[in-house]
């Protein structure tokens, strides 16, 4: 510490210090935390006080539009004459109702028109739960008596018994409210989800046939699908993740197949001046904007693009190929995206190794692979770890690649899950769950790995 | 011998594998034929780059262009100058921050530091995006172009560090400890030997971070709420329904050009610096 406030100073120290802690605190830190945060609560308004509030609000609406359609009726002048006395009343009543209303006259027709709060307004109301656990009640819960606003029964009586179940429901929701506030707030049903098994429903024919393929006998010997009451279950959630794991884990091993030679041959097989265009070559596309790379492919796998043109031309098929419902593709494009991202920290590692040792090693006889084996590779070791780990996460991440190559014709990439939870599904907690969990099986895989090949982080800051 | 061969051969194909599909961009990009094509040709055009400044009825007129909004995508691409115009010096100085602390800071915190500035350029981006919305409303913040700002911040910032890193753990001590001892102040130590020697590396971070934040697409999707980057826009005229239109191939092929010149002059000035 002195020897930095002795090199910069008190005021340059300060404002590090300051930014340093404002980037880990607001950027990084608190965000993951609201994350889990937001991951372990329940969804507001499945809490059983929500749904007393609602039914107070619901009670307190019934009542007001009543007494709107009391007075309307009381002076049916001021109604007829214009909309604007009522505006409730006409905004709220389905018109044919209205004129059934008028003309109905016998003693079990309703006496007043549709209001959706009054109907709404019961102690007998659902309250949220599991989808497999029984149907539970609000009246029985907690003792209510089974009240509701029967459409048939005066106008007064009505008004009158919502008026006791809006007080009996205010009362209910301050006191459960109390009550989930003394609960403990946290739970893990939003990471149930992602365990959650689901019933596929499949043909006997269909069945035959997924039972045939390898996946099937993979899923099966995982856990991940299984039988119950003759139905086979299969727990998406799961499959997803660790479908979308392994394909960014062969990603990356094809991509450092496909880019050692790549690294060597830049870094030690070409001379210096030669080396220097190569180089270039490898940094055109890789600094050419990620999505137009990914947008290049359409050129060639659409159903006009050119590998289907070209079967096409050559007579091989008739109708084009769907490339975009293929996995593969989407793999491929994957590589394709991110393959550079292992070139350049190999390559930055392997350039500072110096060419005399090959050499000597040749002249005394060793052959080409020795020589990777003992010199090259153990020299290039921290390159190929960080490589491997920047490759890995940007294919785990991939959102762009499926999203515009796939364009929703195949099975989701897990980054498409987190977005569609969070955004489109109901409960956008579970997104914040399964964002959570996969930040966190990532960055456990990372540290396996990192364990595994004696990787430090600082290793980041030496190749990159 | 024959290995070198395979090797060099080998440098090729993987070089036209990278090119080839770039290379067909920009050979569809000249074709009058909506969605994109190169199989299909239907005569040269330079329409798809005119639609840019095409008057009003023209654009009218064809039956492609006509149902693209060319007004949104210019202000797409004003979003994402003024979010990169953020994005940049905010990053350069948490960056700085960073390299200057993980680089001399003796502490036992240190080991911790690197880690914690480290772990965005870990994790998904998609993360990234959806943990800044998540905290931001919770602080009563709307998604938006703020969202964005700090999404992007938070990973971006990795980069500029990483460069001036590299840079700091090679600046020579001596000059900096003559200028203390002689009774300059450390500010101005910073401002006249440490800035101007960190000079080249703050350019290219400052590059290498407009750039990320220009071309991000992941964390900036979870993170835009209503609003709309030049990548996002992009991405969703691409994933059209009714065919992406080929004025996507033709900013590709101005990408690609401008990205090509400025690639190559960088590798040209840097060589003749070398040879001098």
């Amino acid at each position: 510490m002195s020897e930095l406030l002795r090199g910069y100073g008190r005021g340059l120290v300060a404002l590090f210090f300051a930014a340093v802690v404002a980037w880990s605190l607001l950027l990084i830190i608190l965000p993951q935390l609201t994350m889990l945060e937001r991951a372990v609560t329940a969804p507001k308004r499945q809490l059983d006080s929500s749904i007393a509030f609602q039914l107070q609000r619901d009670a307190q609406t019934c009542v007001s539009v009543l007494e709107t359609h009391l007075a309307a009726q009381d002076a049916p002048d001021a109604a007829d004459q214009g909309g604007m006395a009522v505006p409730s009343m006409s905004g709220m009543a389905i018109p044919s109702a209205s004129v059934m209303t008028n003309q109905a006259t016998g003693a079990d027709a309703p006496v007043r028109p549709y209001i959706l709060q009054c109907d709404r307004a019961t102690t007998r109301l659902r309250m949220v739960r599991g989808a497999d656990e029984p149907p539970v009640w609000l009246n029985e819960l907690h003792d209510l008596p089974l009240l509701a606003v029967t459409d048939t029964a005066p106008i007064t009586d009505q008004m009158a018994t919502a008026q006791e179940i809006a007080a009996l429901a205010e009362e209910l929701a301050k006191e459960i409210q109390q009550q989930e506030a003394r609960a403990f707030p946290y739970t893990t049903s939003n990471f149930d989800a992602l365990l959650a098994a689901r019933a596929v429903p499949l043909s006997a024919e269909q069945r035959a046939q997924e039972d045939a393929k390898l996946s099937d006998k993979l899923l099966r010997l995982t856990g991940l699908r299984f039988d119950r009451d003759g139905q086979t279950h299969e727990r998406i959630g799961l499959v997803t993740l660790s479908r979308t794991l392994v394909y960014a884990m062969a990603a990356t091993a094809l991509a450092l197949v496909l880019c050692y030679p790549i690294a060597f041959k830049v870094a030690l097989a070409t001379p210096p001046e030669r080396a220097v265009w190569l180089f270039l070559g490898l940094v055109i596309p890789y600094a050419i904007v990620e999505l137009m790379r990914v947008y290049a492919w359409t050129t060639i796998i659409d159903n006009q693009g050119i590998l289907n043109g070209f079967m096409q031309w050559a007579g091989l098929i008739t109708e084009p190929v769907q490339f975009k419902r293929m996995p593969g593709t989407i793999f491929i494009v994957v590589v394709y995206t991110y393959v550079l991202f292992m070139v350049f920290p190999i390559y930055n590692v392997m350039s500072t190794l110096d060419r005399n040792q090959i050499d000597a090693a040749r002249d005394l006889g060793a052959s080409a692979l020795r020589v990777h084996a003992r010199i090259v590779i153990p020299h290039a070791k921290p390159g190929i770890a960080v490589g491997c780990i920047a490759t890995f996460m940007l294919a785990a991440g991939a959102f762009s690649v499926p999203r515009i190559i796939s364009r929703g014709l195949q099975s989701e990439w897990f980054s498409q899950t987190i977005y569609n939870k969070f955004f489109e599904s109901e409960n956008s907690n579970v997104g914040a769950a399964y964002s959570f969990t996969y930040t966190l099986v990532c960055f456990l895989i990372v540290g396996l790995f990192m364990w595994a090949m004696r990787t430090r982080l600082k290793d980041f800051a030496r190749v990159q | 011998m024959t290995s070198q061969r395979i090797l060099t051969a080998y440098t090729w194909a993987f070089l036209a594998f990278m090119f080839a599909p770039l290379l067909l961009m920009v050979v569809s990009s000249f074709n009058d034929a909506s969605p994109p094509t190169v199989t299909d040709w239907k005569g040269l055009t330079g329409k798809w780059y005119a639609f840019f400044w095409m008057p009003q009825d023209m654009l009218r007129a064809d039956e492609v262009l006509r149902s693209l909004d060319r007004d949104r995508f210019i202000g797409c691409f004003g979003n994402s100058l003024v979010v990169a115009a953020f994005v940049v010096p905010l990053s350069l100085l948490l960056g700085l921050a960073g390299a200057v602390l993980l680089t001399r800071w003796r502490s036992r915190a240190n080991g911790m530091l690197w880690w914690v500035l480290l772990s965005p350029m870990l994790a998904p981006g998609i993360v990234l995006g959806l943990s800044a919305l998540v905290f931001w409303s919770r602080l009563g913040v709307n998604a938006g172009l703020f969202t964005i700002i700090m999404a992007q911040t938070t990973f971006v910032a990795g980069y500029p560090m990483l460069v001036l890193m590299a840079r700091l753990q090679r600046q020579p001590v001596e000059l900096e400890e003559a200028a203390l001892d002689l009774g300059a102040t450390p500010f101005r130590v910073f401002r006249r030997l440490t800035l101007p020697y960190l000079a080249p590396a703050l350019i290219s971070a400052s590059v290498i971070a407009f750039m990320a934040s220009m071309e991000n697409y992941n964390t900036t999707m979870f993170a835009k709420g209503g609003a709309c980057t030049f990548a996002t826009e992009i991405g969703a005229m691409a994933r059209n329904p009714n065919g992406h239109p080929p004025v996507i191939n033709a900013v590709g092929t101005l990408i690609i050009a401008i990205t090509i010149v400025a690639a190559t002059l960088h590798t040209w000035l840097s060589r003749r610096e070398a040879v001098k």
